[in-house]
């Protein structure tokens, strides 16, 4: 490096800043700076170049000094504070923000959770539980005990509970013994009791039913008329959907005894 | 690390913004005003700085550009009335008979080009580094370089002419 590319170099230097610590300067400085470490010096001192280094560095400071004479007036400090506390609003923190965060995270959270526990508890399977349970009680009351179909029609559609099904084609050579109105997460779902002719147990009025429900009361409830079969505590289920409502047809017995009533 | 508060932040970097507002503007209003509008700009925003060790050139960043949108919008809508001539007078100071002042300096740097300088004001008013300047300016390393190499050149030439008038003012005050 020759001493005018140093000048050139040095001639953007700062003393005492971080400018004596970047290696852009180094070179320069090994050739100019006599108050350099020996140890840290890969070139030889340049006793011309050193004396231009000691005038830059005087004269720097010397303009520095006329720049930090300038002071702000005494009041500008509380002038700042003052606007501040009255015009603006507090400054979010991080910390602040950050529960903020936190806070939201949780309100949807805990709503994603409650959504999907109810629909969870509206599910299909947990929806053909309740109603075989409902079944196989030891004691049930029915609303109304009666073989007139018609009959129970009618008190259906007073109870506002689904009453315009329509019968698998074989269920009609059963004998309707009345039916009742039960409630799944407030909607109203209707369930008719028939006997198949088969000897009944002691104490049992019914061992076939027919559930009906709002197709969309009931999550992931069968979409077609394609019957989903299951078996499950002595009874079998047949579950399908027609003309928007969900039909559980139930029976003591196995999936054999089930389809003929289709 | 710890966001300082705002009274915190003021305390610590007021002064050194002041000192190059007053630089950029050379008036005693601007200046406040621009540092003031500086920290409601950091009252409102700066929860969005998300390194704290960057508040400095965020602050110095925020009122450079501030700076520079309000001389935009002077050159665009230029006030020639009173109010130009008024704040005009303040900072034209009578050249001292002892040397340079900051007066002196301050007018001096008024005079050169003005991209230079924010460039010029930095180099001398704070200690720092030429990466922080370039940020500062949203200009490459490079590119301070240049104009502070261009930008220090004018300024000599100004201060030089200050000093030959200053000295010739003396010597007519003298005479």
């Amino acid at each position: 490096m020759t001493p005018e590319e140093a000048k050139r170099i040095l001639a953007l230097y700062r003393p005492g800043s971080a400018d004596q610590d970047d290696p852009a300067f180094a070179e320069a400085l090994d050739l100019a700076d006599p108050g350099r470490q020996p140890e840290r010096r890969a070139s030889p001192l340049d006793p011309q170049l050193s004396r231009w280094f000691r005038e830059h560095c005087a004269a720097f400071l010397g303009v520095r000094g006329k720049f930090l004479d300038i002071q702000p007036p005494p009041a500008l400090k509380d002038q700042i504070l003052a606007e501040y506390k009255s015009h603006v609003t507090p400054m979010r923190s991080p910390r602040r923000v950050a529960l903020a965060r936190v806070a939201c995270v949780l309100v949807v959270a805990t709503f994603l959770t409650v959504f999907f526990i109810r629909r969870a508890q509206r599910d299909f399977s947990v929806y053909r539980q309740r109603v075989v349970a409902q079944a196989l009680r030891p004691s049930y009351s029915m609303d109304m005990e009666t073989n007139n179909l018609a009959g129970i029609n009618t008190y259906l559609a007073g109870r506002h509970a689904p009453a315009d099904y329509v019968l698998p084609p074989n269920l009609k050579s059963a004998v309707p013994a009345g039916c009742a109105v039960i409630d799944w997460h407030g909607k109203l779902v209707t369930m008719l009791c028939f006997r198949s002719g088969r000897p009944l147990g002691p104490g049992e009025v019914a061992d076939l039913w027919l559930f009906v429900a709002n197709q969309d009361d009931v999550v992931n409830a069968p979409t077609s008329v394609s019957r989903v079969v299951t078996e499950a505590d002595r009874m079998a289920t047949a579950s399908w959907s027609q003309g928007g409502q969900l039909y559980t047809l139930g029976v003591i017995g196995d999936e054999g005894v089930l389809q003929k009533y289709f | 690390m710890t966001v300082p508060s705002f009274e915190g932040v003021v305390t610590q970097f007021y002064q050194p913004l002041y000192k190059f507002a007053f630089s950029l503007t050379r008036t005693e209003a601007d200046a406040c005003d621009l540092t003031q509008q500086t920290f409601y700009i950091w009252a409102t925003k700066g929860h969005q700085l998300r390194d704290p060790a960057k508040t400095k050139t965020w602050l110095f960043t925020t009122l450079h550009r501030t700076f520079l949108q309000r001389r935009r919008k002077e050159l665009r809508f230029p006030h020639q009335e009173l109010i130009e001539t008024d704040t005009a007078l303040p900072f034209v100071e009578p050249v001292s008979a002892d040397g340079l002042d900051s007066a002196q300096v301050l007018e001096a740097l008024g005079r050169i080009e003005e991209h230079y300088q924010a460039a010029v004001a930095l180099f001398y008013l704070e200690d720092c580094s030429y990466k922080e300047i370039a940020e500062i300016l949203d200009v490459p390393i490079g590119t301070v370089k240049s104009r502070l190499t261009r930008g220090l050149g004018r300024l000599k030439e100004m201060l030089s002419n200050s000093g030959s008038s200053g000295r010739i003012g003396k010597a007519q005050h003298d005479s």
